[in-house]
């Protein structure tokens, strides 16, 4: 690399570091979000289940 | 509940800003052009990792101290984020290192310790899931993560006078305005996300031990403050 | 009736320690043999590159040797107290926690020590390299520091994961990374012992690896409270 040239172009390089800080942080959002929600779901459907046997904290 | 949204909302507007602004309206610097649009992304998730685990460390002591439940959850969830930022710190960091220094990867300073720091954390996350026994998990989280978070600045150390390539941080002084709004708009940006990421990730944690807890109540830590 | 001081109780468990280990010399034997056959893979592995390419990896190979054949010795440092309840009984005694880990980070220095008079001369040999009195001196006392350095979170680990199902697992992935300063810095300093020091950079890196060592023993003998009183 000729350190008094200017990097030409690079863009793909770019576009790769913005798709992938994208691409991560949306999935582990997205795997959050569903892990919430089949937790929300399990835990109501106990909750159905043991309405008079164990009380609440 | 619906407030927590909030903060991924935000983050995720801040972070459409910040970086439509990065791609386009700031000007590309003049060695590096326009493969420097990466430090926008790069150098945020860099600051907010170190945060993150910043705070994993302040919810570990909290955890030893008190023994209680909630600081474990706090402790969980942030290494958690920790180590998502972390891997897109290393990711976009190799990307940008390909134009830069015309490598992916090298044992430099940064690119070497948060490697490392990874692994650190990984391996707590890991060792969560071995343990069946709630106030063990919890300690050994609490231990371990301390820990690591007092070897990552011996480990930075320790590779400088190993070897050193990476450039000298840029202060906010010696950059352009322009490259200065991006940098902080995503900054941002990156925090309320992972403070999202950590809210979301403290309830399943939660629901996840009530669960538990329905099976065998845990036995209350009275041995800890003795 | 006055209570013994930390030195003491620290003392009196390493005792304890050595004592056990001296009536099982079979497993020191074994794991000594497994730094032996370390570095013999290492130098069949980089062998037929010359010997020139030994002489350069040989401090490295070494390092590695101790820090593959720590983590042998360092599980079985709780794995004596887990029949019985033999930790339990420790606690129950009027003793700090703190006594129990450095008696047993000192237990487990010494027996990564015991490993240097044989795999430092099988290291002359097969890696061909020649070292004087002077250089056999500072190879020892490098040698006693990155133990040291090893021991200190080893035994933490080691009481950390002890009685888990994965402890073979999780030990050398806990440990391994928290080792990386120390690592560098021995490899260094070997290969500087091994192909002479011009600049005079001995004495810096040896510092770095006592400093380390420093924060290590007090760090983990602070938090080794709380490890065994969860584990008990």
């Amino acid at each position: 690399m000729a350190p008094e040239g200017v990097i030409i172009g690079g863009w793909s390089y770019v576009i790769a570091a913005y798709v992938l800080v994208g691409v991560v942080l949306a999935a582990y959002a997205a795997h959050l979000i569903a892990r919430t929600r089949s937790l929300d779901a399990r835990r109501r459907r106990s909750d159905d289940r043991a309405e008079t046997s164990v009380g609440d904290s | 509940m619906k407030k927590m949204h909030a903060f991924g909302l935000v983050g995720l507007a801040l972070i459409i800003v910040g970086s439509i602004y990065g791609l386009t309206a700031s000007p590309p610097e003049r060695h590096m052009g326009d493969v420097s649009r990466i430090l926008y992304v790069h150098v945020p998730t860099a600051w907010n990792c170190l945060l993150i685990y910043l705070f994993a460390f302040g919810f570990a002591i909290a955890s030893l101290w008190t023994g209680k439940q909630r600081w474990d959850i706090a402790t969980t969830a942030a290494i958690e984020t920790g180590v998502v930022l972390n891997i897109l710190l290393l990711g976009t960091g190799m990307i940008f290192a390909k134009p830069t220094w015309g490598i992916w990867w090298d044992w430099d300073v940064r690119l070497t310790t948060s490697l490392i720091a990874l692994i650190f954390y990984a391996a707590i996350l890991a060792l969560r899931t071995f343990i069946d026994d709630p106030n063990r998990r919890a300690t050994l989280t609490a231990v371990t993560c301390i820990i690591s978070f007092v070897d990552v600045p011996l480990i930075y150390f320790g590779v400088r006078w190993w070897r050193s390539l990476h450039q000298i941080q840029s202060s906010p002084e010696t950059m352009a305005e322009t490259m200065v709004f991006p940098m902080r708009v995503n900054a941002f940006a990156v925090l309320f996300i992972s403070i999202w990421f950590m809210l979301l990730r403290a309830r399943i944690e939660r629901s996840k031990l009530e669960s538990d807890e329905v099976v065998e109540p845990p036995v209350r830590r009275a041995m800890a403050t003795a | 009736m006055s209570r013994p001081g930390l030195a003491r109780q620290s003392l009196a468990i390493l005792g304890k320690d050595l004592a056990l280990e001296w009536r099982n010399r079979a497993r020191v034997v074994a794991v000594v043999l497994f730094g032996v056959l370390v570095l013999l893979l290492f130098s069949l592995a980089f062998g037929d590159k010359g010997t020139q390419v030994l002489q350069v990896t040989a401090g490295g190979c070494l390092v590695i040797a101790l820090f593959l054949s720590s983590t042998l010795s360092l599980q079985e440092s709780f794995r004596t107290e887990d029949h019985d309840d033999a930790l339990e009984g420790l606690l129950l005694l009027p003793t700090e926690p703190a006594s129990i880990f450095y008696g047993k980070a000192l237990a487990n220095t010494f027996f990564l020590v015991a490993l240097a008079p044989v795999l430092i001369p099988v290291t002359t040999l097969i890696y061909q390299v020649s070292l004087g009195p002077t250089q056999v001196l500072q190879i020892a006392g490098l040698w006693l520091a990155a133990a040291a350095g090893l021991a200190a979170p080893g035994t933490l680990y080691a009481g950390l994961t002890t009685r888990l199902k994965s402890q073979d697992v999780l030990m050398p992935l806990l440990l391994f990374p928290l080792e990386v300063p120390v690592l560098l810095a021995t490899v260094k300093a070997f290969g500087l012992v091994f192909d002479g020091d011009p600049m005079g950079q001995l004495s810096s890196w040896t510092q770095l690896i006592v400093a380390f060592d420093v924060i290590y023993w007090c760090l983990c003998g602070v938090l080794f409270r709380f490890v065994v009183e969860e584990a008990a």
